[in-house]
């Protein structure tokens, strides 16, 4: 018999009050071999950090919530043992985005864009450069700005964050106009160019090593659960108060229109990350670009989520043509809320965190944290693709063959409503049984077929697959979303 | 006896005060609670007076301010605005604390240092600054059920007295309850101000003001909150848990603020007032000039401040590339702005002299800001016309600011284009200028004839 299913019954304030209830059980998850080493910070100041870069050298840039940028020299240097920090910036408004660029440190603080510049390299920023124009900050404390990221033509793209109510309020959060809910660009004349709208509180955004670009948003008013889209200029991806700065859209013209038209408009997300599930509140997609330093997720992309205090994995899978894919836990057990993460030349994962005005899974109000792995050879997922029979799962090592029955898995399947609504409970909510399974050659790979149904999210677990090893995987359950079957 | 008493002020302080205290109770002879009763209704009358205030809050400077602070929250010396009276709290209890002084404590007898009429005057000025409720008490009810929305003929399970004058949504225990505050209650007498609760809207939150019930300034919503009496004024809030969701935390925050809701002024309940004490984040310039740009209290968003190691600050903003605003004294508190979810902005730690839409501003033309410099001093640069200007302050002289305005670069056609600059007109404000004309319009100047233009800004001492 299947593992008894977990039918989520959650009301709406549910899914609003009870973050903790996620957090009942203590125990803690990572994969073999990875571990967490947590950095010492400068003392007498409020490390919120909220932006995070390596630079190539090894020196490792924070920016902070109190407004400060600090770099630890060195620090991502393994042969360095004992890193100092130096205060790079002060004085800023809740930097909550930082990249390195080139010669300079950019950082997205509340009203402005702004790139720092050591002239005199004292590791001390003497100017404070305005980078563009063109958007606004109405001192609404919703109001963060998240980013920059770089493509290689040079060209930035940073996010707006809605405010939070106002007068233009469609439900919870609103826009008093400036782009906010948009991402933006600046385009290498240095001009603001709107790029896409819908966004809500896009605290991640990041760009592939492909150059496609992707942002995660966070769950509320119109927005189900939390998200990562694939982003492509001039679409819209879900919240309509930032509608009332798009050129065919007026603010009556909006707050004329129901959900069915936004919904019409809007991209469906790439991935869903159920709420208490995988993500309440995620953080910036970074790729693994480390060569297998990092053990054997390869080009995958990790996230961090705030409110779980955890790194988690997603899977892109491109079908007919569109990115869907997959979610899955990596890592828990910081200690603090997880928001940037950067991985350095060194197979490192740095992980900013700060803890302050929500609640969060690891208890210090702040830190900086980073994930090692040892090369130790975990057993674990590594891969999932949708099939036309349904789905080929990939794991690191040879499977047992005994294990591969239909009975290892247990599956079920929902959508989420679109609506003003404060989050989404699941709806039509089914247990799928999986018709069968067949184990590759290699023996890494189990293609298992079951009914598939488009506009879905499908809970997979797979507790009963061990290894030929006896080994288990540390995470036994992902969440795919389905937006479409192959055609 | 009082002139020898003086003369040994610093070594026998102590004995004179015992001296003292037990004549005076001789020479008062019958019952000194009357007396007190007389002297609190005397002391009560005065703290409305405001010849009296005004004298008793210049004296209060002299002679209290090093060690209760300014606003009264307290430092050396206790907190003199909130609830908490460790030597009671009855007017002629604050009169008696200040006449005894508690030496051994740090604070010394101010009988031989002020006079009666001194030391009333002072008390009077320190009542009137009474923030939050006195006297307060609390009864809890239990209720039947999650159903049972009423009071009516049920006798409370437990009932007290609240020492911090602090409501304490936690002392009720038990998960149906009904629990009524009540006290006299104290806010501003200068302007509208607002009793607010946080969390969600309670139908089942009600407040009396004076023995009549106050309706809920917005029915629906967070944060009910109700319009206040200027002043003092008696205060009963009701509070019952049913038809609440079991996942509501009901230990509520509470706060005084003011009509616009933008600041909290101070907290009503245990739990905001343990919030509050951690908001306290002082930015101050010591050898050199600092920078901040935070959200601050009635400046437009985007605003940078600046604080002089020698205490003159001033706010520039950048959308307008305007000095929006000047204080003289402590630089700035930024905890509330960065404190949990930030909503609350920085507070100045002076007042303002003039703040926005007042400001020394371009009169004509579109300015594009470009960034700041910060070396030894900062450096603002913008484009005003096409003409590349930056501008700097530094105070070679208390009381005195200089605003130095450098051009960088003349625009492309390199006319000579006058520059003029409002001046916010207030009467504690002298300006000076060796480098442009200064007229009704303001300050102006034409900036082909120099590189370098300063504007000297003088602050009349009283003001601050
Ligand atoms: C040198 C520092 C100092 C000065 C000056 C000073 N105080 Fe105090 N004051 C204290 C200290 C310390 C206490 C706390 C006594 C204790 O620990 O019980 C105190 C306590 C008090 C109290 C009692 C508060 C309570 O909770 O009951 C009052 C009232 C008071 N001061 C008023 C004044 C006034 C009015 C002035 C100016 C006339 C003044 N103080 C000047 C240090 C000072």
């Amino acid at each position: 018999m299947k593992a008894t299913l977990f039918v989520s019954k959650s009301l709406v304030v549910s899914v609003l009050f009870t973050f903790y209830s996620a957090f009942a059980d203590n125990s803690f998850t990572a994969p073999k071999g990875y571990s967490i080493e947590t950095i010492s910070l400068p003392e007498n100041t409020k490390m919120n950090i909220a932006g995070l870069d390596v630079a190539s050298n090894g020196d490792v840039y924070a920016a902070t919530r109190l407004g400060e940028v600090w770099v630890l020299k060195g620090g991502a240097d393994i042969s360095n043992t004992t890193p100092i920090w130096r205060r790079f910036a002060d004085g800023l408004h809740e930097v909550t985005g930082l990249l390195v660029d080139d010669d300079s440190i950019m950082v997205a603080q509340k009203p402005e864009l702004t790139r720092l510049v050591d002239t005199n390299s004292d590791d001390i920023a003497e100017q404070y450069l305005r980078v563009v124009k063109g958007w606004k900050f109405h001192n609404n404390y919703h109001e963060y700005h998240y980013g920059p990221v770089k493509d290689n033509e040079g060209n930035y793209y940073a996010a707006l964050n809605l405010a939070h109510g106002g007068k233009t309020s469609l439900a919870m959060m609103g826009s008093d106009g400036g782009w906010r809910g948009w991402m933006y660009q600046v385009n290498t004349k240095g001009e603001f160019v709107p790029y896409a709208s819908g966004l809500r509180s896009p605290a991640g955004i990041g760009i592939s090593p492909s150059q496609e670009l992707f942002f995660t948003d966070n769950q509320g008013d119109w927005i189900a659960t939390s998200k990562l889209h694939y982003v492509e200029k001039g679409k819209f991806y879900g919240h309509p108060a930032s509608l009332i700065d798009h050129p065919d859209y007026s603010f009556d013209k909006v707050h004329n229109m129901t959900a069915g038209d936004f919904a019409a408009l809007a991209e469906p997300p790439t991935v869903w990350f159920p709420h208490r599930e995988v993500a309440n509140s995620p953080g910036n997609p970074v790729w693994d670009t480390t060569d297998g330093q990092f053990g054997p997720f390869a080009g995958q992309m990790f996230i961090p989520d705030y409110t779980f205090s955890s790194i988690f994995r997603v899977m892109l899978d491109k079908v007919n043509g569109q990115y869907q894919g997959a979610a899955m836990n990596f890592m828990d057990g910081f200690q603090s809320g997880n928001i940037r993460i950067q991985f350095d030349d060194n197979g490192q994962l740095w992980v900013g965190q700060t803890a302050r005005g929500w609640p969060t899974r690891g208890n210090k109000p702040f830190g900086l944290q980073k994930v090692v792995w040892n090369g130790e050879q975990a057993f674990e997922l590594q891969n999932i693709k949708l099939t036309r029979a349904g789905f080929s799962l990939t794991f690191t090592d040879t499977i047992d063959e005994t294990s591969v029955v239909p009975d290892a898995f247990s599956i079920h399947q929902w959508r989420y409503r679109y609506s003003k609504e404060y989050g989404s409970p699941k709806l039509d909510e089914q247990i799928i049984e999986v018709t069968d399974t067949v184990l590759s050659e290699d023996k890494k790979t189990i293609n298992i077929s079951l009914p598939l149904t488009p506009n879905r999210v499908l809970s997979i677990a797979f507790d009963g697959i061990a290894a030929n090893s006896q080994q288990t995987p540390s995470t036994t359950e992902l969440f795919y979303t389905l937006n479409q079957v192959i055609h | 006896m009082r002139l020898s008493c003086r003369l040994l002020f610093t070594l026998f302080l102590g004995v004179c005060i015992g001296v003292n205290v037990s004549a005076q109770s001789e020479v008062n002879g019958t019952t000194s609670l009357s007396l007190d009763a007389q002297l609190d209704e005397e002391l009560r009358a005065l703290s409305i007076d405001k010849t009296t205030l005004a004298q008793g809050k210049n004296k209060y400077i002299l002679y209290c301010l090093a060690c209760h602070a300014k606003d009264l929250s307290g430092g050396n010396g206790f907190n003199l605005k909130d609830g908490v009276w460790v030597h009671g709290n009855r007017p002629s209890d604050l009169f008696n604390s200040v006449s005894r002084g508690f030496l051994a404590q740090g604070m010394p007898s101010f009988k031989d240092i002020l006079s009666e009429n001194d030391r009333k005057q002072i008390v009077a000025y320190v009542m009137s600054k009474r923030e939050g409720f006195d006297n307060l008490t609390y009864e809890v009810y239990a209720l039947d059920s999650n159903d049972d929305t009423s009071l009516v003929g049920k006798t409370p399970i437990k009932t007290g007295k609240l020492h911090d004058n602090l409501m304490d949504f936690t002392i009720p225990e038990i998960k149906e309850f009904g629990v009524v505050f009540e006290g006299d209650f104290y806010t501003y007498n200068d302007q509208p101000t607002r009793f607010r609760m946080g969390g969600r809207a309670f139908d089942l939150m009600t407040l009396e003001i004076d023995g009549e019930s106050v309706e809920k300034l917005w029915k629906k919503g967070w944060n009910p909150t109700w319009l206040l009496k200027p002043g003092k004024q008696y205060i009963k809030l009701t509070y019952l848990s049913s038809k609440n969701p079991d996942y509501l935390d009901t230990n509520f925050l509470g706060y005084v603020t003011p009509e616009d809701g933008s600041i909290k002024y101070f907290a009503t309940t245990a739990r905001a007032q343990g919030l509050m004490a951690n908001r306290t984040y002082n930015i101050e310039a010591k050898a050199h000039p600092v920078l901040q740009r935070k959200k601050i209290h009635k400046l437009p968003a985007g605003t940078i401040s600046v604080g002089l190691p020698e205490k003159v600050n001033f706010a520039f903003d950048p959308s307008k590339c305007a000095i929006n605003a000047l204080w003289v004294g402590d630089f700035l508190n930024i905890g509330p702005n960065i404190d949990r979810r930030t909503g609350d902005p920085s507070l100045p730690l002076s007042e303002f002299i003039f703040f926005a839409p007042n400001g020394i501003s371009p009169s004509q033309g579109n300015c594009e800001y470009l960034g700041y410099a910060r070396n030894q001093n900062i450096r603002f640069n913008y484009l005003l016309n096409g003409i590349d200007v930056s501008l700097s302050a530094n105070s070679l002289e208390k009381h005195r600011i200089s605003f130095i305005f450098e051009i960088k670069k003349l625009d492309v056609d390199g006319e000579n284009k006058k520059m003029t600059f409002s001046l916010p007109d207030i009467p504690s404000l002298k300006y000076l200028s060796e480098d442009g004309a200064i007229d009704e319009l303001g300050w102006s100047f034409y900036p082909k004839e120099n590189t370098s233009f300063k504007l000297d800004v003088l602050v009349s001492k009283d003001s601050s």
